[in-house]
């Protein structure tokens, strides 16, 4: 997944267009406050699956829908995911110049970030799978995200402006 | 039934997946303008290929600002040419998406009206 993504990214001619933008005044406005919001609900993935796992224990008692709730924060973070990666490969490309530094990297976490997320797709399907191995794959997802929006979202409120919807 | 939604909730997420991926394949950049004289506005054109880099207002993006800016370029003819031929790695050639009506049209309204040539 992540190698289509940077192959993709690196044929395609960049359309250098806007795309979806809802209700910001341009697509990078919403782009930058789209990743915001699945940070935030990538945020609660992370402490709803320590929950579960029994590392943290609040809340004390854990209701039944919780499970559901941390599959439906993950969903909803996905599905936000979709517009944001479309204008970044289809209209932008993938940074091949290792002197463009933040762009360099963000291609490469963007790319890196749907391959783990592909794995760990896969990997919560697979009950036998070793008990290290959602853990690892989902804080490597986490951290991927926590990476792309240093470089996209923290970037362009300091570089553009903020709120700059 | 909270199961049953998040599962169907999946299911269209997925499909949404699956069209995202359609469309990288087969949505063609908007050639804004061709053909058309009353729309080959600078305006038009700058949001249509050029604010989604550089911002809506010029403001600015991923693309350099526009707006009071333009430095480098000693003439309008130079920012043509630059956005005829764009650069490798950095920013797309023009001249196989839009005619040279619309890209002198493009340039002139960044020129006079963002950057304030």
């Amino acid at each position: 997944m992540a190698v289509a993504a940077g192959v993709y990214g690196s044929v395609h001619d960049p359309a250098g267009q806007q795309t979806i933008s809802l209700f910001f005044s341009n697509t990078l406005s919403f782009k930058a406050w789209t990743t915001t919001l699945i940070l935030l609900l990538a945020s609660f993935q992370l402490y709803s699956a320590l929950r579960m796992w029994g590392k943290v224990r609040f809340p004390r008692v854990m209701p039944g829908w919780f499970g559901d709730l941390h599959r439906l924060s993950g969903t909803l973070a996905f599905a936000l995911s979709l517009p944001v990666a479309f204008h970044c490969l289809w209209a932008l490309g993938f940074e091949p110049d290792f002197g463009e530094l933040r762009r360099f990297a963000h291609s490469l976490l963007g790319c890196l970030f749907y391959g783990a997320f592909a794995a760990k797709a896969t990997l919560v399907r697979f009950h036998d799978a070793p008990s290290w191995g959602l853990p690892v794959v989902g804080g490597v997802v986490f951290t991927t995200l926590v990476a792309i929006w240093l470089t996209t979202s923290l970037w362009f409120f300091t570089t553009v402006g903020f709120p700059a919807v | 039934m909270f199961p049953r939604l998040v599962n169907l909730f999946q299911l269209v997420v997925a499909l949404a997946a699956l069209a995202t991926v359609v469309l990288l394949f087969t949505v063609s950049p908007s050639v804004a303008g061709s053909g058309s004289p009353d729309v080959v506005e600078g305006t038009e054109l700058f949001q249509s290929s050029c604010s989604g880099c550089h911002g809506a207002g010029g403001e600015g993006g991923v693309g350099p600002a526009l707006a009071g800016g333009l430095a480098r370029f000693g003439s309008m003819g130079e920012v043509v040419r630059f956005v005829s031929t764009g650069v490798p790695g950095r920013m797309p050639g023009f001249e196989t998406r839009l005619g040279p009506d619309e890209i002198n049209a493009v340039v002139r309204f960044v020129w006079t009206d963002l950057a304030g040539r």
